[in-house]
């Protein structure tokens, strides 16, 4: 029994089920406690309650799941793909930011290049996908948002 | 009637309609062939286009990309083992063979076929059954209409890849950030904490593109990044190489008798995809290896079957082209979008200003028309188009992914900010791109998400239309036969489809097969 239950431990889904139960509750408690006006017949609490219900079945399934067997193998590239995510997100923070200050065309060229000699293995041998491509579809980009659909990026110095 | 029909067809035909029509079949079978990139993904990221364009360009566009996307891919998949949308999985298994059989332009000219012949009838199953449900679907009161909703979500949740509480609770996931932002009956500020920015609510653009379409994207890069992109290409590269050293493509023509012996699979697929894909949540994947398993058990050469048979080509292949006209069903008869594409087309809609449900063929009578003119031309460019683009094609799959993937990311951004001009707007697109990317890493299915998000505000309103007329009392929901006979077809189907068909169905591993996420 004690074997059974430190195996259930180190299964991903049962904490992935207590984390979907945490949401649920946190939620419940949220309508229960936070500024919540009343409504007619049932308020405008009552669907996002009937949610987080839904949210605790669900947890609860899925961590008991485990216990019968039934549970997702993690990802052995789950690490990689979060670091990945987050530099995405980063850079398109940075880039957004750069294009209201330098403009469109600099912000994405730069962008462009940096990924691709991120992404490419000896990036100054292959300059034709890595320099001359970044700098092509940076201008196809301006062309179309700034000067087709005149997107309201302003501030640029650079286009 | 005739009317709308003449003017329905003008818009159809107009040049530039046809233009964005061609334009979206190569898109999407570009995109297709190329493994990680898919038409969904394309038409998530071009949705801010649709502000710009003409209603009939932009649904020309878009149908273009869809139909291009779901043959283009088998072509990687024919020619790599590497199936370019999880929908072309099926298709891998007898294609690859094929390939290494050394008849790779059969399997694709078989493909091609199927997928034309298989999409074009669901279009037409589309067009003759959408019309008496929507008006089957005027007559529904919110009970009935909460009924649907719910049996929608029930459906899409537990079909989707099979994981019934994950998907739920996506589900219900996606209708909490739908109610981000007023309470459309009584005005209040709901889940904002604070955020003034959050008032207006989530928007759906950002939302669509950056949970399918980022985390996507970040997913491939994760891929390219760790160089296993790069190893795939390279290791199916070296195949072909050795294995073309004697191809004799003289003897590789598909033959009308071979064709004509395709016939029965094609068929089968197309039945079965049709019905699936006008089921919410069962997707071209489940269609494409439904089709498969029955087209083998009514094959007089079973045995072929994994072997690089035509047949298993065809019937997988028309089972996950046919689902794309039926997806439409739920959309046009009830607003309920089925599946991803259709939320996307839905999405399309909506910014376009029309609503998706039983009024829209009545209100927007000419344009919807016009659709359905395009789906079924569509076709016919798709046919045109690959027939003579198969073999550059081919070996478009061939792009590296780490070229293009920044270049669609940087689209995704500009693309998101230009449909509202708000930067908020960027910011929850990548917001929803990373929690996209959790979700995915631990097994959540992401198409209850979108469901719950789009219908979320439409099922609260029936709820609580509902329970207003009921006097508060819950079992009012009940009260409407019509509604108790969804909830029993929810519950039977589930049943159906994740105990007694997924067992009978389990397709054997593709060679080297390898699907797009996670």
């Amino acid at each position: 029994m004690k074997k059974r239950l430190a195996t259930i431990l180190t299964r991903q889904d049962f904490w992935v089920g207590l984390a979907v139960i945490a949401v649920g509750v946190a939620g419940l408690l949220h309508i229960a406690y936070g500024n919540w006006r009343p409504g007619p017949a049932v308020g405008p609490h009552a669907f996002p309650q009937m949610a987080y219900i839904t949210l605790i079945i669900a947890g609860a399934i899925i961590a008991g799941g485990v216990a019968f067997g039934i549970y997702d193998t993690p990802l052995d590239r789950a690490r990689g793909i979060v670091v990945t995510g987050v530099a995405v997100v980063a850079l398109g923070v940075v880039m957004f930011w750069l294009a209201r200050v330098v403009g469109v065309f600099v912000s994405t060229a730069a962008t462009l290049m940096l990924a691709a000699f991120v992404l490419t293995p000896d990036p100054l041998r292959r300059w034709p996908s890595t320099i001359v491509l970044p700098l092509v579809s940076a201008a196809v980009i301006y062309g179309l948002f700034v000067t087709v659909i005149g997107v309201p990026i302003s501030g640029a110095i650079l286009f | 009637m005739l009317e709308s029909f003449v003017e329905a067809l003008a818009l159809a035909t107009d040049p530039w309609v046809i233009l964005y029509v061609s334009l979206g079949v190569f898109m999407g079978v570009t995109l297709g062939a190329i493994p990680g990139l898919s038409g969904d993904m394309a038409i998530a990221i071009l949705l801010p286009i649709v502000f710009f364009l003409e209603p009939a360009s932009a649904l020309g566009l878009l149908t273009g990309i869809y139909k291009g996307g779901m043959f283009g891919g088998s072509i990687s998949g024919i020619s790599f083992g590497v199936p370019g949308t999880p929908g072309a999985a099926a298709t891998t298994i007898d294609g690859y063979q094929a390939k290494l059989r050394g008849y790779p332009n059969k399997a694709m000219h078989t493909a091609l076929y199927s997928s034309v012949i298989g999409d074009t009838t669901s279009d037409l199953i589309l067009i003759f059954v959408a019309l008496p449900l929507a008006i089957v679907a005027l007559s529904f009161g919110p009970v009935e209409f909460f009924a649907l909703y719910a049996f929608a979500l029930l459906l899409i949740s537990a079909l989707t890849k099979g994981k019934v509480a994950k998907g739920i609770a996506m589900a219900a996931l996606g209708i909490l950030l739908a109610m981000i932002g007023r309470d459309p009956i009584g005005g209040s500020l709901r889940l904002t904490f604070g955020i003034p920015q959050l008032a207006g609510g989530l928007a759906l653009i950002p939302v669509l593109v950056g949970i399918f379409a980022v985390s996507e994207l970040i997913l491939q890069l994760a891929d390219a990044w760790m160089r296993k992109a790069r190893r795939i290409v390279e290791d199916t590269k070296a195949k072909a190489e050795g294995l073309f050293e004697d191809y004799d493509a003289k003897a590789d023509r598909l033959t009308w008798r071979e064709f004509r012996g395709t016939l029965k699979a094609t068929w089968i697929g197309t039945g079965m995809g049709t019905l699936i894909g006008a089921l919410p949540g069962a997707g071209s994947s489940l269609a494409a290896f439904i089709s498969y398993g029955l087209a083998q058990q009514f094959s007089r050469r079973r045995q072929d079957f994994g072997k690089g048979s035509l047949e298993g080509v065809a019937a997988a292949e028309a089972g996950n082209s046919a689902t794309s006209g039926s997806t439409l069903i739920p959309l046009f008869a009830f607003g309920i979008p089925g599946s991803a594409t259709a939320a996307l087309f839905g999405a399309a809609f909506i910014l376009m200003g029309m609503t998706p449900g039983p009024r829209l063929i009545y209100d927007h009578t000419a344009i919807i028309y016009a659709l359905f003119i395009i789906l079924i031309y569509a076709n016919l460019v798709n046919l045109a188009m690959s027939k003579v683009l198969l073999p550059v094609y081919s070996k478009v799959a061939m792009i590296q992914s780490r070229i293009l993937l920044p270049i669609v990311c940087v689209l995704a951004i500009f693309g998101t900010f230009a449909a509202g001009n708000s930067v908020v707007d960027v910011w929850v697109m990548l917001a929803a791109g990373l929690l996209g990317v959790v979700l995915r890493i631990y097994g959540f299915p992401l198409a209850p998400l979108i469901l719950g998000f789009i219908v979320g505000p439409g099922a609260e309103r029936a709820l609580r239309q509902s329970l207003l007329i009921g006097g508060g009392d819950w079992m009012h929901l009940l009260s409407s036969p019509i509604a108790v006979g969804l909830y029993a077809t929810a519950a039977a189907m589930i049943l159906l489809f994740t105990v007694i068909l997924r067992d009978r169905t389990q397709p054997p591993k593709p060679a080297t097969g390898k699907e797009g996420s996670p």
